[in-house]
């Protein structure tokens, strides 16, 4: 009994011992993603604040690069402001689905549309 | 980010506050979705107009607990037949349960914010046999909405940024994890040390 009970404590200070080496790989993994946070500058609150200032407004042509190939029509849509069916015209789309369709391999064109709309003077 | 959360987020937009329900229901019972990043990514999608907060915050909480709670009664009413049809050695469970019974409140609010050791922690509630109410309700409550918040405020704040966070979200995930591990070993340790002891 007194055998047992001291191998399980003793099982139970190496696991210890191995979920603190692990705290210390992911306290220095942490460390490690806010200096690359850092880097980008994406830790100075000021950012967010200009982000918040325009929250709910329409991006602009410097946001593309948001635009990525699991959005969807409906979704690039609202944020650019663009009318319903600029993109569907722009880019002939037949698909019944439109706007409720992910962008998928139109991906680059529909940047170029949006690019095309949004600097085409009104 | 992972394909599976483009995957979850593209679902997002197609079927809106129904795909919310679905992912973050079946979080909760045990499917290992990544729900965390993609309430802070659904929280992007808030600050741009695309989603009522309300509306996504009442969704998801909703949706969270009702998982939990279908897990937590599910293992509760069957848990401990299908533990005996797999001729799963009792011992072990007997300590955890010991210790998740006596510290229940706490550990189910803590673990909501573990990503998956919440369905694992709802799984041993239920074969503790915890109080439904209000030992396991009321944390859970708390510990869904206060996480659920969490992540889409902080979604909502840094906007498009969100994918760069996802990384440091998930490790502090980590932390927590290790972190309730370890005190459920510390504790088993001391009584361990106790045991010896007295002899």
């Amino acid at each position: 009994m007194e055998g047992s009970t001291l191998m399980k404590r003793n099982i139970l200070l190496i696991a210890l011992g191995v979920l603190g080496v692990i705290t210390i790989v992911l306290a220095v993994l942490l460390v490690r993603e806010y200096q690359a946070l850092n880097r980008a500058g994406l830790t100075n609150p000021g950012r967010y604040r200009m982000h918040l200032s325009h929250v709910h407004a329409p991006l602009t042509v410097n946001d593309i690069g948001v635009i990525q190939s699991w959005m969807t029509f409906d979704y690039v849509n609202r944020i650019f402001a663009l009318p319903a069916d600029q993109l569907k015209t722009a880019l002939k789309i037949t698909d019944a689905r439109y706007p409720h369709l992910r962008l998928g391999t139109y991906t680059s064109d529909v940047k170029d549309a949006v690019k095309s709309y949004l600097t085409t003077p009104k | 980010m992972s394909a599976l959360v483009t995957t979850l987020l593209a679902y997002v937009l197609l079927y809106r506050y129904i795909a919310i329900f679905v992912i973050v229901f079946s979080a909760g019972v045990i499917v290992p979705f990544p729900a965390s990043a993609m309430l802070m990514g659904i929280g992007a999608f808030i600050s741009h107009g695309y989603f009522s907060f309300s509306a996504v915050a009442t969704t998801a909480i909703a949706a969270n607990v009702l998982g939990d709670i279908a897990a937590f009664l599910a293992v509760r009413r069957y848990g401990n037949r299908v533990v005996r049809l797999l001729h799963v050695q009792t011992g072990m469970f007997a300590t955890l349960e010991k210790y998740i019974r006596s510290d229940a409140g706490p550990t189910v609010f803590i673990t909501r914010f573990a990503g998956s050791l919440g369905p694992v922690t709802n799984i041993m509630a239920g074969l503790a046999d915890v109080r439904f109410v209000p030992t396991f309700l009321i944390p859970d409550i708390a510990g869904n909405a206060a996480e659920i918040l969490i992540l889409l405020v902080f979604g909502y704040f840094v906007g498009d940024y969100w994918e760069n966070f996802s990384g440091i979200q998930s490790t502090i995930v980590g932390i927590i994890i290790i972190g309730v591990i370890a005190f459920f070993l510390y504790k088993l340790y001391g009584s361990l040390r106790r045991r010896y002891t007295n002899h």
